[in-house]
């Protein structure tokens, strides 16, 4: 049945600024066989407390290399630099294997794409959950434990929690299992959830169900989310700030309003006038010629500027440097769209 | 306006169970047969004009591809009717199908699987051509196949490369070359974007509808996406577990969405314009399985509208407005008057 009054709305609280994730001009580079990759290329930002933050991007823009990056997952041949990623004034770029073991799961954890792989098929979901538990909050007991896991998945809205506990993956929806990954990622109660595209894999009613729930869930406990995600739409309704990346680069970021209704960079611009709206109709669609750049053969200046409709000398030559021309609104670009109704 | 196809109460299934054992079960004694059959089309009737784009919306599982694949007959029809260009095409022959073929192409989703890896891109356009012997000579099949390409955006000095030095984007186009190349009347296009990155979407979304301008074919559009679908449509039929429980005209269709589950998908998807916090009808309840198909409206154990007869009956189509039809007990006169006697 469908309910409309039992998802209680837990009003957006504004964080309360401090930084908890605090990420300096982190670099990850793959050295192959066929050359340098500059995956993601010296980008800054950060995450406050309690906030939703939504990192937005095509593929191949490098935006689940930085998930990687700041979870200390990226392996050979990747090299990982930067010059601090803070986290809760603690740099977890500088620790140790041992300390970021205890980070992750614990103090971040991460959602990931697919729900068909990222659960282990050969082990019941109670099993999943409490290694999970065993790891991060040794002290419970074994009962303690299982009440945990319990009100769990009573708070990802699965019902009869006793009987899924028994089960395995594959005895689950999709859906479901998006919704046991959730309630694995918030079991040691960490400080910020990490989500990468979470819900692409979903049909649109499951992907609202699962992306109510984490924003519900978040905001009550107040943890800051990382959402990872193609899809603007998604970060529109969900995010307080976005992030807007591009071949390994952040075009432009700032508050959730100011990339939405006033962008700047005529990438993010681009992107929003060529999706499809539900509410508006259009004769044709804007359309951002070309192709997303090879990672190989990238520019030399403005990773944009072999699409870009506002090219100049100096943006073929000069890779832009962020500047802030809104509070908190970094642009990377030569020539912001201040007056973009009439450019467009 | 001529009409391009008309499906009428098209039915399709597959068999469960293989195994002639797995058939066969001892009951209380007796042999009993039971038949495991996945559902996938219930009663499917739609028809499309010249010059016209339909769209077939729903989530995964809703029968929205096996539809457009029995209609091709990839899968042979299991019951109903599929005229196509006036003609009755249900039971023809392979053969016999083979000049119908050439008026239906379809386009489908996956740009890296759709492509032979070990064909030149030429040779993958130039094979329909010569094979519906829309050119006799090679030559000139070459030379077709190459100004198509250069229409939809593609080199023609790109022409001996493989697929596999193209971009996603850029091979559906040379799917989408490859349709076009017998000149068809309808095209069928599964998914075409939906494994594409936006910017890349918009690029051949343009191209899909300046290209039906320039040609005059149809298309039966199959896609999940909503902005999309609105977009690009003339038409719409929204698809639940095998069943359109809405058809009609697009600006009908969005601006008073009828059935329960059209409300529902339509408050599900993100928009980029927020009024308010984002908060999708809540859905509740499972899909019935397709094998076991309940007898009443298929949406009533997820329906929050549901009335005893949505249980038991299943309903017809009620006509709301010239062409906007619906498939629910809440527009009938017995629902009505169920509903007011309770």
């Amino acid at each position: 049945m469908m309910n409309h009054n039992e998802v209680k709305h837990v009003s957006s609280k504004v964080s309360d600024g401090s930084v908890l994730l605090d990420v300096k001009n982190l670099k990850t580079y793959f050295h192959t066989f066929r050359g340098l990759i500059k995956a993601v290329d010296g980008i800054s930002f950060n995450v406050k407390k309690g906030e939703v933050i939504g990192i937005v991007g095509e593929s191949g823009s490098g935006k689940s290399v930085t998930s990687f990056s700041i979870m200390g997952l990226v392996e050979s041949p990747g090299v990982v630099n930067a010059d601090h990623i803070l986290f809760d004034r603690e740099d977890i770029h500088k620790v140790d294997e041992k300390r970021m073991m205890k980070v992750r799961g614990k103090e971040i954890s991460m959602v990931f794409q697919d729900p068909m792989t990222s659960l282990n098929p050969l082990y019941t979901i109670k099993q999943q959950m409490e290694e999970m538990l065993i790891l991060h909050a040794p002290q419970l007991s074994s009962h303690d434990r299982h009440e945990r896991c319990v009100r769990l998945l009573q708070q990802v809205r699965i019902h009869n929690p006793e009987e899924a506990l028994k089960m395995y993956p594959h005895q689950f929806s999709g859906g479901m299992r998006q919704r046991v990954i959730v309630a694995i990622a918030m079991a040691a109660d960490p400080k910020l959830i990490i989500a990468d595209e979470p819900t692409t894999a979903l049909d649109v009613t499951i992907q609202a169900q699962v992306l109510h729930l984490m924003y519900d869930l978040v905001r009550k406990k107040d943890m800051a989310l990382m959402l990872i995600t193609h899809d603007l739409a998604v970060v529109s309704q969900l995010a307080d700030r976005i992030v807007v990346m591009y071949s390994g680069k952040i075009m432009e970021q700032g508050s959730r309003d100011d990339i939405i209704e006033r962008p700047l960079h005529p990438y993010t611009v681009g992107l929003l006038e060529c999706i499809p709206r539900m509410n508006r109709d259009k004769e044709r669609l804007y359309q951002i010629p070309g192709n997303v750049p090879n990672m190989l053969e990238l520019p030399k200046g403005c990773k944009f500027s072999t699409r870009c409709r506002y090219c100049q000398e100096i943006c073929i030559e000069v890779d832009p440097d962020p500047r802030e021309l809104r509070p908190e609104q970094m642009v990377s670009c030569h020539f912001p769209l201040w007056d973009r109704e009439e450019r467009l | 306006m001529s009409r391009v196809l008309e499906v009428n109460n098209l039915i399709q299934y597959f068999e469960l169970s293989v195994d002639l054992l797995d058939k066969f079960s001892i009951k209380e004694g007796k042999i009993s047969i039971n038949e495991k059959r996945v559902h996938a089309v219930n009663d499917v009737s739609f028809h499309i004009d010249a010059g016209e784009v339909y769209s077939l919306v729903g989530e995964s599982g809703c029968g929205k591809s096996s539809t457009a694949r029995t209609i091709v007959k990839l899968i042979e029809p299991k019951g109903g009717s599929v005229r196509f260009l006036g003609d009755d095409i249900t039971h023809l022959s392979a053969r016999r199908m083979l000049p119908y073929r050439k008026e239906m192409q379809m386009i489908f989703q996956d740009p890296y699987a759709s492509l032979n890896p070990r064909q030149r891109i030429i040779d993958i356009i130039t094979e329909p051509i010569l094979f519906h012997k829309i050119e006799s000579t090679k030559k000139a099949a070459i030379d077709r196949a190459k100004s198509i390409l250069e229409r939809v955006g593609i080199s023609s000095d790109q022409a001996d490369r493989y697929p596999h030095q193209f971009s996603g984007g850029q091979r559906q186009r040379i799917g989408i070359a490859r349709a076009l190349a017998v000149d068809p009347q309808l095209i069928i296009a599964d998914e075409p974007v939906s494994a594409l990155d936006v910017s890349i979407q918009a690029q051949i979304l343009n191209l899909l509808m300046d290209l039906k301008d320039e040609y005059g074919f149809s298309y039966l559009f199959i896609a999940h996406d909503l902005s999309v679908v609105r977009h690009i449509s003339d038409r719409m039929g929204i698809m639940y577990l095998g069943m359109i429980v809405e058809e009609g005209p697009k600006e009908n269709v969005f601006d008073a969405p009828a059935h329960p589950y059209t409300q529902l998908l339509f408050s599900a998807v993100p928009k980029i314009e927020k009024e308010g916090e984002f908060a999708p009808i809540a859905l509740e309840g499972e899909i019935p399985s397709p094998i076991h198909l309940p007898p009443g409206c298929l949406f009533a154990s997820r329906c929050d509208k549901a009335m005893e007869i949505c249980k038991n009956v299943r309903p017809e189509y009620v006509t709301l407005s010239p062409g906007h039809r619906v498939r629910c007990h809440l527009y009938t006169s017995t629902g009505q008057e169920t509903s007011i006697d309770e």
